[in-house]
């Protein structure tokens, strides 16, 4: 059928379907059903109060039919007013639903309020006649007016409420049904004596059609009762109920009335038949009262079923058996009869010919409905599987039911085996943990929708960051059946996110390097500037031999060279890092370059022990003599300073693969080798809390700049407080021709 | 009463500068470049004031007032003045927090280290006479 909407995730290997809980696809509708609103009250209690009124008064009334209370003339009193009363309270109360509700409905209860008071007002005509002035009521009379009047009003307020159906064939349908059922019960009610009474009846012609108008409106009553009951809606079928009963009690009434008066029976018994009319308009009466079991909305289209889609062929059954049994008591059929039959016959077939051009239409319509929804299935299964956003349903215990391809792709797994695992299986288990308290407000339905973002686990315990959306999917009694989550894949955001971040933490690293730079770079030059001003005044403000005065003077000038060494070192690595030194390339003995070197070490340092271990082959590299020695003095300078205890400095030089690698060793303090990654960055220098270093941290940057220059390394091998290894390789010239 | 001075720099050519600042100003100078002999130095030496350095490898200026506070303690009046490169308020203020009397930053103005000097070798005079009792002049 039409109402299963399939919707495959894997439409080329199905490992699960989306069913739709019937939103999706809804049935072919059926033409409008007939709706009965009353005063939509919504307790029984205003019910219960009038319908016990009215069974008490009912009953009362019933009881004063039968013994007659206070003489035959009261009785009668009592019968034409009682009828008045009950037909007024109809029309009041139909009359006041009539107010209470709009349009079609609002109309429908003013034809029964004005069915009830025409009704009313015949009745008055009656009593007036019987009560007021004592004398046989004749026939027909201006009551007769308001009696039959009454009929087809009613018949209009019942058919007012239907709402007008939506395909002709409906509306045929429901007009050949009437007119087949009204057929019947005419041919019913003539075949078993109404012929007779038409017959047999001495009156004139115009007594005679009104006489006969009574039964004729009560064949139209009764069909009217079962075309509307046929369209019943179930949760109305008690105020229906009531308002057809209702009328079928009075036609009841009516129907008893005219035979009796044909046969000219009408007496104690028929005052008796009387109550009928009581009991029918009081049913009236309280219809608008019966409550609203339910809100408005709850008034949808269904089915039709079979015990109304039968009600009228009972009529045509009853008219067969009829035939049936005039058959057997070898009656013979008058003319009309004939005519009610071969009637009977044509609609029969006219409603036949109806119903196959119905049930074509409708089959052309759901053959539409069905290609339409197939087009829809696919173009959603189009969707899902080429949407950019992993897709899964996930069961109230966590379990995956169905998923795309995309979130498959996601989680590097094959879709097939992702079915029937658990969320658990791809979080660890805190974030399983949170995810689990993010679903809650979806159970509690205080959210549609929630989100998060998970670092979710694939299947090649690989990790990537997803950002989710789920949806609660509800059966129609309001319980989640499962979720719908919608997964993307954010992980480059996450990793840009955590990159922006460390670029930020290294730019405010950079930023505090830098400031310390700064102090440390004044304070080397307030340093040297003590000894310059302080012994330029000496000799200026003292009386100084020539040999004191040549002391100061060295003492100034080692200062001054500290100050220029310090502002060369930062312009040589400004220089080196905007690209703008070059070097004079050269062969250079590269061991004679290190004895120099380490003679101008040992003169500096009397504490520590400086050895040479030079390779005998006598490298010849390829490079830039003054650059190499500035980097050769920078290391050796670092050895003395960072072992301040004095001991042995090895020098080493060593021929390999093409180029020489020169080695700086100390016995010193050592350096964290989490450190010696940063140790040739510019600014960096190694600090242990209780152990400062005076420097600008210049050196070994500009080391590193020079060596990368002439295609070498520099790297240093240390543990701390075992010493350090430095080493720098530069590429050996080669050999001649 | 003589007065002593230690003056500790690992710079020798400050050390040297300022002796000579403070050569006539008292009668014993000592000059010291190697932080880590401060201690004995001190108690060998018993000066009556000290010139410190803060920016030295280890122990440091600041440590080097840490490891004397309770000699000093034990001494009396003690007076240490502080003289550095380094002019941030960290440095002068976690000098004076722990004990250093003065704080001059390089390069030193010659005059104002001898007054200071000299002024708080007559505080240490005075506390001296009056914890021996002797009537002030």
């Amino acid at each position: 059928m039409l109402n299963e909407n399939r919707l495959e995730l894997t439409p080329k290997a199905p490992v699960g379907t989306f069913r739709s809980p019937g939103r999706l696809a809804p049935a072919p509708t059926l033409p409008a059903r007939p709706t009965v609103p009353g005063l939509e009250l919504r307790t029984w209690r205003p019910f219960a109060v009038a319908s016990s009124a009215a069974i008490v008064l009912a009953v009362a009334f019933i009881a004063w039919q039968v013994f007659r209370l206070g003489g035959e003339k009261v009785a009668i009193g009592v019968d034409d007013i009682g009828e008045a009363v009950a037909a007024l309270a109809a029309a009041l109360s139909c009359g006041y639903a009539a107010t209470r509700n709009r349009g079609r409905t609002g109309m429908a209860w003013a034809f029964l309020a004005a069915s009830a008071a025409s009704w009313c007002a015949g009745e008055i005509v009656w009593s007036v006649y019987e009560v007021g002035m004592n004398v046989a009521v004749p026939f027909p009379s201006a009551a007769d007016a308001g009696f039959l009047l009454a009929v087809p009003l009613a018949v209009v307020g019942v058919f007012a409420f239907t709402s007008a159906p939506g395909r002709l064939t409906t509306r045929g349908e429901a007009l050949l049904s009437g007119a087949i059922v009204a057929l019947s019960l005419l041919f019913v009610a003539w075949s078993f004596g109404l012929g007779r009474v038409y017959a047999t009846s001495a009156s004139t012609p115009a007594a005679q059609m009104i006489g006969l108008a009574y039964p004729l409106g009560d064949i139209i009553t009764a069909t009217v009762l079962v075309l509307a009951l046929r369209r019943a809606h179930r949760t109305e079928i008690g105020r229906l109920a009531l308002l057809l009963g209702g009328l079928a009690s009075n036609s009841l009434a009516d129907s008893g009335f005219a035979l009796l008066t044909a046969n000219g029976t009408y007496g104690a018994i028929g005052s008796v038949l009387d109550s009928g009319w009581v009991v029918g308009f009081f049913a009236i009466a309280l219809a608008p009262l019966w409550p609203s079991a339910r809100a408005p909305e709850a008034r949808k289209e269904g089915p039709i079923e079979l015990w109304q889609l039968a009600l009228p062929w009972a009529a045509v059954l009853a008219a067969a058996l009829t035939l049936v049994h005039q058959a057997i008591a070898d009656q013979t059929m008058d003319r009309f009869s004939m005519v009610l039959v071969g009637g009977i016959g044509i609609l029969l077939v006219g409603g036949q010919v109806l119903s196959h051009n119905d049930s074509l239409s409708l089959l052309v319509t759901s053959q539409r409905v069905e290609s339409q929804l197939a087009r829809r299935n696919a173009l959603l299964d189009e969707i899902i599987s080429h949407a950019p956003l992993g897709i899964a349903r996930v069961g109230t215990d966590m379990t995956i039911l169905d998923v795309n391809p995309r979130m498959a792709a996601l989680l590097r797994i094959d879709p097939g085996k992702m079915v029937g695992t658990t969320v658990a299986d791809y979080l660890n288990q805190d974030e399983f943990a949170r995810v689990s308290e993010v679903f809650h407000p979806l159970w509690v339905g205080s959210v549609d929708t929630v989100e998060s973002d998970s670092h979710a686990l694939r299947a090649d315990r690989t990790e990537v960051w997803l950002h989710w959306s789920a949806t609660g999917v509800r059966n129609p009694a309001g319980r989640i059946e499962y979720f719908i989550a919608m997964y993307e894949d954010t992980d480059a955001e996450h990793s840009a996110n955590e990159a922006a971040a460390a670029h930020l933490a290294s730019l405010e690293r950079l930023n505090r390097l830098k400031s310390e730079f700064v102090s440390l770079v004044s304070h080397e030059f307030r340093t040297a500037l003590v000894g310059i001003s302080g012994f330029s005044e000496m000799i200026r403000d003292s009386d100084v031999s020539v040999d004191e005065a040549k002391g100061y003077a060295a003492d100034i000038n080692k200062d001054a060279e500290r100050l220029n060494r310090l502002i060369n070192d930062m312009l040589d690595l400004d220089r080196i890092e905007a690209g703008r030194l070059t070097l004079r390339v050269q062969p250079v003995d590269l061991n004679a370059l290190l004895k120099d070197a380490v003679e101008r070490a040992r003169a500096s340092s009397s504490r520590h022990f400086i050895v040479c271990n030079f390779d005998a082959q006598q490298p010849i590299a390829s490079c830039d003599p003054d650059r190499l020695a500035q980097v050769v003095a920078n290391l050796l300078s670092n050895a003395i300073k960072y072992s301040p205890d004095g001991g042995e400095i090895t020098v080493t030089s060593t021929v390999r693969e093409g180029f020489a690698d020169v080695g700086v060793r100390d016995r010193g303090i050592g350096i964290d080798p989490a450190f010696a990654q940063r140790l040739f960055s510019r600014y960096e220098r190694y600090e242990q809390t209780s152990n400062k270093i005076i420097g600008t941290g210049l050196g070994l940057a500009i080391t590193r700049q020079i060596i990368e220059m002439h295609g070498g390394k520099v790297w240093v091998d240390s543990e701390p407080g075992e010493g350090s290894d430095f080493h720098f390789t530069v590429p050996l010239e080669l050999p001649r021709g | 009463m003589t007065s002593r001075v230690l003056i500790v720099d690992d710079d020798a050519a400050n050390v040297e500068v300022l002796k000579r600042y403070l050569e006539n100003t008292v009668d014993e100078i000592r000059g010291l470049t190697d932080s880590r002999q401060v201690e004995r130095v001190f108690l060998d030496f018993k000066p009556d004031i000290m010139v410190l350095d803060l920016h030295m490898p280890q122990p440091d200026g600041l440590e080097v007032l840490r490891r004397l506070r309770s000699a000093r303690l034990s001494l009396g009046f003690l007076p240490v003045i502080v003289v550095t490169a380094d002019t941030g308020h960290v440095a002068r203020n976690s000098s004076l927090i722990l004990g250093a009397d003065e704080f001059l930053t390089k390069p030193v103005d010659r005059d104002e280290l001898v007054l200071r000097v000299r002024n708080l070798l007559h505080t240490r005079k005075l506390y001296l006479d009056a914890k021996e009792g002797r009537a002030v002049d």
